[in-house]
């Protein structure tokens, strides 16, 4: 790592939803070769590092640099240039970050606290792969690299220690959840789709995806059962509507979301139903409204049904325990934002501890060579090796506390500061040799 | 010695119950990891109050052990520890937090029990001794342990349904097996108290044969576990057949093991006449 490497300050330029609607965020929305193009631009105005982040909730352009603001103003001149969005039409809704602010950040955003669904999943995808764009195109160095990796190693830890991502708040995916909490194995499971729904067809999907062993399709319109099969699951049986109840005999999760005045499944066939399957738990999930089943199925016994206010109001609930769980989340962002900025401001210290290990092997390698001609030449190459590798230990030993040291200093929260310099100086050495 | 002992391993138990049930509660690893450290922590003091008692080791202690009040109560606490310890080695592993949560506070509760016993002097009279009533009380013992984790998961199988039905948030039902694993566990665990069981008696049967010449001297002790064992067939039948299910069967189990239970504290603690009672 060059000298030039170390005194970069790292920034961020951006808009996200919570400070620009949907219209203004698509405008700074660069396609593939754009966001090049950009990156490329960017880094002839002077910006060392760059990172272009765009997913549907934010666009953000993660640099370091050794002038800070003037990178910035140049991200923020080259957005509007590629954007065709003039300054006084963005200005409030564009954020710019420094330093630790920056750096917290990009950590927050990867743990998805910054998101508009707390916990969701997907942030850090889009993250990594915007990174992977911009490592390709040789656009991060040294400090963004760190620092990308960091957020991914946070939003790791946010994940795994709380309970922040634990809890699904899709409809969909709240009734998987629910058939595995009442099933071992869904893959020896049939599930029943009623009626072609857009939410029931998303339910489907869910439960196909996640191993569900065989689906039949009941629909007025036998097309349409065609298309979901095609899309969703091939080897799906299709009944026409009216066969739904006798096809449910057979079937351990049936999701309903059919346009109908009438239950499509009441109380009594229900109870035939359960009769003619034996006594093995059946999971409904009404999401028509008016309500295909009628409630009172609920009470029989090994039947459970949900409609949509109860999957809704699972999800609130999901939704609450997220939040509650934000504050632990946020901390751990801290104190990893505080760790990174402590690497970061040791970097200042590089340049010297390279000086220093680079002086110390040049004068062990000459020593070396001197002895090796005269007062050592008696050795074999078997001794003089192990003479080579007794000195590389003193000198990996001897430089240890000191550069451990130099490390602390530079981050200037441990460094001394007096009225006498030489005598601090003073100090200072005898401290670095000092266990 | 041997009594500080084994209040050190009661309260290691109690603590590995509260970390237990407060980790499915909370759904902290945290907690669950304490949980198993402590309660294999509270076997070493368990181990070596057993071990101060009835060192050296010999046929007659053995006798010894399973026929005093309180060696009763040990056997059968050791054997719970012995199961518990092998959920968490079997495929069973996974679920070992919530059975835990019902086991571990069951076994705080026996040998909180037996401690005033330990002291006492009383045993099971039987008017013989044969070192077959030591294999006979183990099996029985076993077979009652088996049905006791049948009763915890249907416990467990009773609660989930009962969220699933309310329709509460997913938080802790997230934390339990499924239905249909718990009603496996329940079907696997009372057939092994059946099998044991089973064993159990045909040895005693057995040992009344050779001493008594008669298969059943009608006393109340002996009903009793003719009695428990009636039940926890009955237990088998009806999850076997299914017609009747999950959560009903599950009550049944419920019900009826605490009638075994009821059963078993009368004619081994309380009851104090008779043939095979603890005098």
């Amino acid at each position: 790592m060059s000298g030039a490497d170390t005194n970069r300050e790292v920034l961020l330029v951006g808009i996200s939803h919570k400070t620009a609607p949907v219209e203004l965020r698509e405008c700074f929305s660069l396609d593939g070769d754009r966001s090049r193009l950009f990156m490329e631009r960017a880094a002839s105005r002077g910006v060392e590092e760059i990172v272009y982040v765009a997913t549907c909730n934010r666009v953000e352009v993660y640099a370091a640099a050794k002038n800070p603001r003037a990178a910035a103003a140049a991200i923020l001149d080259l957005l509007e240039e590629f954007s065709c969005v003039p300054a006084a039409e963005s200005g409030g809704a564009v954020y710019k970050k420094y330093s630790r602010e920056a750096v917290a950040h990009l950590l927050s955003v990867a743990s998805s606290l910054d998101s508009m669904v707390v916990g969701e999943n997907e942030i850090l995808g889009q993250l990594r792969e915007c990174y992977k764009g911009a490592v390709r195109d040789k656009r991060t160095g040294p400090v963004l690299n760190k620092l990308f990796h960091q957020a991914f190693r946070t939003a790791k830890r946010v994940r795994t220690e709380t309970n922040i991502a634990r809890n699904p708040l899709s409809i969909a995916f709240i009734a998987v959840e629910l058939a595995r909490s009442i099933f071992e194995d869904l893959s020896k499971r049939k599930a029943l789709l009623v009626g072609a729904g857009e939410m029931g067809e998303l339910i489907l999907r869910y439960l196909a995806k996640h191993g569900t062993g065989d689906v039949v399709i009941a629909n007025r319109s036998l097309a349409n059962a065609e298309r979901i099969a095609r899309e969703i699951y091939a080897e799906a049986h299709i009944v026409p509507l009216e066969d739904a109840p006798a096809a449910a005999r057979e079937t351990d999760i049936i999701v309903t979301s059919v346009s109908s005045r009438d239950f499509v499944f009441t109380a009594d066939s229900a109870r035939e139903i359960m009769r003619r399957r034996g006594a093995r738990p059946l999971f409904l999930i009404d999401i028509a409204v008016p309500r295909n089943i009628d409630p009172a199925v609920a009470e029989l016994s090994d039947i459970f049904l949900y409609n949509i206010d109860d999957l809704k109001s699972i999800a609130d609930e999901n939704l609450k325990s997220r939040l509650g769980e934000v504050e632990l989340a946020a901390r751990m962002v801290e104190a990893d934002a505080r760790e990174f900025m402590e690497w970061h401001e040791g970097l200042a210290a590089v340049p010297a501890i390279s000086r220093i290990q680079e002086k110390f092997e040049e004068i062990r390698r000459r020593e070396l060579d001197r002895y090796r001609k005269k007062r050592l030449k008696h050795l074999s190459d078997e001794d003089f090796h192990l003479v080579e590798e007794l000195t590389n230990q003193i000198m990996t030993k001897t430089l240890h506390n000191p550069i451990t040291h130099l490390k602390k200093y530079a981050d200037g929260t441990r460094g001394h500061r007096g009225e006498h310099p030489l005598e601090e100086a003073v100090r200072i050495i005898m401290e670095m040799f000092d266990k | 010695m041997c009594e500080l002992l084994f209040i050190l391993s009661i309260v290691l138990l109690a603590a590995a119950s509260a970390a237990c049930v407060y980790s499915l509660h909370a759904d902290s690893g945290w907690f669950h990891a304490h949980a198993r450290r402590l309660f294999y922590l509270s076997a070493v003091p368990f181990l070596g109050a057993g071990l101060i008692r009835y060192y050296p080791f010999g046929l007659r202690d053995f006798i010894n052990i399973v026929s005093t009040i309180w060696g009763h109560f040990y056997v059968l606490a050791f054997f719970l520890y012995l199961l518990l310890a092998y959920l968490d080695l079997s495929r069973w592993k996974a679920h070992w937090r919530p059975i835990g949560a019902v086991a571990l506070p069951f076994i705080t509760v026996v040998c909180a029990l037996s401690l005033p016993f330990m002291g006492s002097a009383r045993s099971i009279q039987v008017g013989f001794a044969n070192h077959l009533l030591s294999f006979h009380v183990i099996l029985a013992v076993v077979g009652e342990l088996f049905f006791f984790f049948s009763f915890a998961g249907s416990l467990l199988g009773l609660y989930l349904e009962r969220r699933l039905k309310r329709k509460t948030s997913l938080r802790l039902t997230g934390n339990l097996p499924s239905l249909e694993t718990i009603d496996h566990f329940n079907t696997w665990s009372v057939t092994r108290a059946v099998f044991f069981l089973t064993a159990g008696l045909v040895m005693g049967i057995a040992l009344v044969w050779i001493n008594y010449r008669t298969l059943f001297l009608f006393s109340l002790k002996e009903t009793m576990m003719y009695l428990s064992w009636v039940f926890i067939v009955i237990i088998l039948l009806l999850r076997r057949d299914g017609r009747l299910g999950m959560g009903r069967v599950n009550a049944v189990n419920v019900l009826l093991f605490a009638a075994v239970i009821a059963m078993y504290v009368a004619s081994n603690v309380i009851m104090n006449t008779g043939f095979h009672s603890f005098r």
